[in-house]
């Protein structure tokens, strides 16, 4: 049984993405086909309507698990949505099937909702528990940070050799400052959770709960800025990448 | 242990970035007929490959000759060996010059056009 307020979390998330769905079909089918009346055509024709089809199914089945409180059924319908992601992005797109590129996005995108979407559940979690083991359930939050941070750097750097394709592009072309501005929000965001494992941790134990209270503000701070990073990756979704441009001139 | 796990589907499903449109992605890698090139004899269709997969029923491929007059022409279809390519069946083209118009329309919902042209030698 999930933890009430990441019970509400999981709702209510679950909802807005129900929700949005129909609104970027109805977006998408005026953008790409010209009509907003087209949009029962682009979800039947169209590889982008056919997988958001997907993602919507998948996701008002995890919502009806959420009313009986998540489980691992629930989790895994939420990280199938987000792995079918990969097949709007960029990657597939320059594949044309499944490659590396498009793998390499899969793990990608799973290790950033795993760490940025376990942010603020964890942050509600801990307001509610006592000391210790609000100190445990850092310790172990903290060791699926590492794993996912790690997965994140080594994807970013293949996806950055291939998508931006040179030092030049990185400097002087829109993908690429918005790569490098992705990359420095990384790096606060790694710099919160080596601070909130190594500074606001230790004193868990002696500090008692403005010890735990100091951490919440931390974690949903992380979290804030997460967000922000999540609009970058939007934007880098939607802009040509560097070597695209490079190669049309 | 399995709580914190399950945390974090709560705002996996709002970690899907949204697709935001109005910037152009698949650009024309190479055509046959090629740009600016003169075949013999008239070709039974056009072929195009994209720097990205396109989606085939959104695409629209227009053949005019140098007088601006459509040329008959079918409708444009994927190829099931490589997701980036196009293929457009053409009608008779007598001797002359061509202008390709095309509107591509990627998988990853991006719109980009372009035109290029080719002579049918006499």
């Amino acid at each position: 049984m999930l933890f009430r307020p990441s019970r509400r979390v999981l709702s209510v998330s679950l909802d807005i993405a129900l929700l949005a769905a129909p609104v970027l079909l109805i977006v998408q089918a005026r953008n790409i086909a010209g009509a907003v009346w087209l949009a029962p055509m682009v979800l039947r024709v169209t590889l982008f309507g056919r997988v958001l089809a997907a993602q919507w199914l998948a996701l008002a089945l995890a919502r009806g698990l959420a009313r009986r409180g998540g489980g691992w059924p629930c989790l895994l319908l939420c990280a199938a949505v987000t792995g079918l992601q990969v097949l709007h992005l960029h990657g597939y797109a320059m594949e044309g099937r499944l490659g590396p590129l498009t793998a390499s996005d899969l793990l990608h995108l799973l290790a950033g909702a795993a760490w940025l979407g376990g942010l603020l559940p964890f942050a509600l979690a801990l307001r509610g528990l006592p000391v210790t083991p609000a100190a445990a359930l850092t310790r172990r939050f903290s060791r699926l940070a590492m794993g996912c941070v790690l997965v994140l750097a080594v994807t970013a750097a293949y996806q950055g050799t291939v998508m931006v394709g040179s030092a030049r592009a990185l400097a002087v072309t829109d993908y690429g400052w918005t790569a490098l501005a992705k990359l420095a929000l990384f790096g606060v965001l790694l710099g919160f959770a080596l601070r909130n494992r190594f500074r606001l941790l230790p004193p868990l134990g002696s500090g008692g709960a403005a010890s735990t209270r100091a951490l919440v503000r931390s974690v949903l701070t992380e979290a804030a800025v997460g967000l922000l990073l999540v609009l970058l990756a939007a934007l880098l979704a939607a802009l040509p990448p560097s070597m695209v441009m490079e190669e049309g001139g | 242990m399995s709580r914190l796990f399950l945390t974090i589907a709560a705002t996996l499903a709002l970690s899907v970035a949204p697709a935001v449109p109005g910037f152009a992605h698949a650009l024309l890698r190479a055509s046959d007929p090629a740009t600016g090139s003169t075949v013999a004899g008239a070709p039974k269709q056009v072929s195009l490959s994209f720097s990205e997969a396109v989606e085939p029923a959104l695409c629209r491929v227009a053949v005019t000759d140098a007088a601006g007059r459509a040329m008959p022409v079918g409708s444009p279809s994927g190829d099931p060996h490589d997701a980036r390519r196009l293929r457009l069946p053409l009608g008779p083209l007598p001797p002359g010059v061509y202008t390709v118009t095309w509107h591509a329309v990627s998988v990853d919902t991006h719109k980009t056009e372009g035109h290029f042209s080719f002579t049918v030698a006499p």
